[in-house]
């Protein structure tokens, strides 16, 4: 009897550890989630585009990438636009660009093909409406608006993290439709990352490229996106595939500018942060003193309302106060945040506001509110998106919730660089 | 227990094992681990649930370091090395960047309890006890040295902030070069340790640099980065612990 005492007692003492260990957890709010089930949407079939999607890189004014997916390979691919709206009247459309590349994403068993065609000189501030064609397959006529190159005011969406939940992603979509719909500013989505769960799952991201075409108005306007690469598809290849290589294969990070006055420098937590992307940032932000707002997008936040903060800290804010940034959009927390202006690692008035992480399809977390940086700040556990309305006099970020309440509202004004 | 060296061993590993639980549970404690990842996301456990079993599983971590010292308390070893081996399961499973190299890299915190308890059972540091501390640090090093080749960018940032406080240019090219010949000596150091040879110098070097990458944690990004460091001291104590048991034993006079 006396050989098992010992082991007895070492349950007896790790299952006492493990009740307080309980005991002591905080307790959690239930996550206010949408939840509205969507239609069934399987994805492509045969050589029908679909999955259409427009993506902005560094010249939102002048160019912008058509993406789409076919089920089969396809032998000829092609954009037919025009800044007429023409009924998807085929032949009828002035400009017609092939696809520069197609191909099938890296997949093992997987079967989809991408296609993107790049279209370059486009007019500032411009509806540009047009058809997708592969092969003899051709779709309904969609339009985007190009963004304005002069010193416009003019309105963006922000959010992360659509990667766990698909039904509270396609709730998301339809949210960011509607404010699209009644707000007509709306130039486009700036994605924070995490868009699923596995970026090398290609399954995961048919299902992410379906779900995004509910965010087509009923008019067929596109909400471009400016994308930024999340941990779950850190290194893989796929994430290029669908973005069309913005900012560089495998690199992924650089400048947008939403007409003359607004830059968002979207960067790569996946990467090096302290090497050639630090130099990069450095050079970007001290050569454009006199845009009136600055604002940074990246995945892992530097200042997070629960994990540990990430390489952000390290390399980028330094940069980001040193230049006076003035908001940078963080994800992956799955929360919703906004800081206290922050310099120094302190709240500083004339310091830099982090706002975000990521709640466009995620469960949401209970964030940490007693961290030091929420003081004046606010927190919550909701899906929602940043609605960005930027003006001469103001930078005005909302956030919403999934049901249209608007939670959250900050206001900074420009300052001196 | 025979041998002075073996008990310095063992002590050695013990140490380096119970440091290697603080900062476990402190980062749990603190910033949540892998496992609730998953059964908060995966599994689609409530929030509150999933963040009991984390917290439970720390604070079990914790009340393990005692048994690390008591002889026959090699039960509540195994129950840490499982719960260990669970996190690195979730870490592949939930991770990001390369997440079948987690296990790999993980090996050393999982089996060094495992080690220690093996060592209580058999009352001697013999074959199963050495080769699953070879074990461990062999998977470790080719975890880590294969991140490395791949050019994992945060190893990248680490070799950038060594070469500015040494006070050379910060380079990222150089940085990956370095990364690669570093990707190279881990995984020829991964595979030595498990050739049948005792080689001393092989263990050493992989004590010195387990040592000093988990050090890195805190000189890259400051001392409230100690949990980092101090899980990592596994990384630093196995391969040591086999330099001191692979000490050439004075031979016995007739």
């Amino acid at each position: 009897m006396n050989r098992y005492l010992p082991h007895v007692a070492v349950i007896v003492l790790m299952l006492g550890a493990a009740v307080v260990g309980m005991m002591t957890a905080p307790a959690t709010s239930v996550a206010e989630e949408g939840g509205v089930a969507g239609a069934g949407a399987a994805g492509p079939a045969g050589k029908a585009p679909a999955q259409w999607r427009v993506t902005w890189g560094e010249n939102p004014a002048r160019e912008a990438t058509i993406s789409w997916s076919t089920k089969e390979a396809t032998e000829v691919n092609t954009v037919h636009y025009d800044t007429r709206a023409l009924k998807g009247d085929v032949p009828s459309y002035k400009h017609k660009v092939q696809a520069q590349t197609s191909g099938r994403y890296t997949a093992k068993s997987f079967r989809l093909h991408y296609h993107h065609a790049k279209l370059e000189k486009l007019e500032p501030n411009t509806a540009y409406y047009f058809c997708l064609g592969s092969d003899d397959n051709f779709t309904r006529e969609f339009f985007f608006i190009t963004a304005p190159d002069t010193d416009a005011d003019l309105k963006f969406l922000y959010g992360g993290d659509s990667r766990s939940d698909r039904e509270g992603r396609r709730t998301m979509n339809r949210r960011m439709r509607e404010l699209f719909e009644a707000d007509p500013a709306i130039l486009c989505l700036v994605h924070g990352g995490d868009y699923v769960a596995d970026g090398s799952n290609m399954e995961q991201w048919n299902d992410w490229l379906t779900d995004h075409e509910l965010t087509v108005t009923t008019a067929g306007r596109m909400l471009p996106v400016v994308p930024a690469r999340g941990n779950h598809e850190a290194g893989d290849v796929q994430y290029d595939e669908i973005w069309a290589d913005t900012g560089g294969r495998g690199k992924n990070y650089y400048k947008t500018m939403f007409g003359s006055q607004v830059m968002v420098v979207n960067l790569n937590t996946e990467i090096s942060a302290g090497g050639d992307q630090a130099k990069w940032l450095e050079e970007t932000l001290k050569v454009n003193p006199k845009i009136r707002w600055q604002l940074a997008n990246y995945h892992r936040p530097a200042y997070p309302a629960v994990k540990e903060p990430s390489v952000a800290k390290q390399h980028w804010v330094p940069l980001f106060e040193k230049y006076n940034l003035d908001v940078a959009f963080e994800s992956d927390g799955h929360t919703i945040k906004r800081t206290v202006a922050i310099r120094g690692d302190k709240p500083d008035a004339t310091g830099v506001t982090y706002i975000g992480e990521g709640g466009l399809g995620v469960k949401q977390r209970t964030p940490d509110p007693e961290r030091w940086y929420f003081k004046d700040g606010k927190t919550g556990s909701a899906s929602h998106v940043q609605k960005v309305t930027v003006t001469k006099e103001t930078l005005t970020v909302e956030t919403i919730l999934h049901n249209g309440k608007v939670f959250d509202t900050w206001q900074g004004k420009p300052r001196t660089r | 227990m025979t041998n002075s060296n073996d008990k310095l061993a063992l002590n050695t590993l013990r140490v380096g094992t119970a440091l290697t639980l603080v900062g476990l549970a402190a980062s749990v404690l603190g910033f949540g681990s892998p496992v609730f990842t998953w059964l908060w996301l995966e599994a689609d456990w409530p929030e509150h649930r999933a963040l009991a079993v984390d917290r439970a599983g720390a604070c079990a971590l914790l009340a393990a370091i005692p048994m690390l010292f008591v002889p026959r308390a090699w039960l509540g070893l195994k129950l840490a090395a499982l719960w260990l081996l669970l996190v690195a399961l979730a870490t592949a499973a939930t991770g990001s960047w390369y997440p079948w190299l987690a296990p790999a890299d993980h090996a050393s915190r999982i089996l060094a309890p495992l080690a220690v308890a093996l060592w209580a059972q058999r009352r001697s540091a013999d074959a199963p006890v050495q080769w699953t501390l070879r074990v461990a640090a062999a998977l470790t090093f080719a975890g880590h040295g294969v991140a490395a080749l791949l050019g994992r960018g945060l190893f990248v940032d680490y070799a950038l902030s060594v070469m500015f406080g040494l006070g050379a240019e910060p380079s990222q090219i150089l940085a990956e070069r370095m990364l690669f010949v570093v990707g190279i000596v881990d995984v020829a150091c991964a595979l030595a340790i498990l050739v049948p040879a005792r080689l001393r110098a092989v263990a050493i070097w992989m004590a010195a640099w387990g040592g000093m990458t988990a050090l890195l944690r805190v000189y890259y990004a400051g001392w409230t980065q100690w949990p980092e460091t101090l899980m990592r001291m596994a990384n630093c104590a196995v391969p040591l612990t086999l330099f001191l048991l692979w000490k050439p034993r004075p031979e016995v006079s007739p």
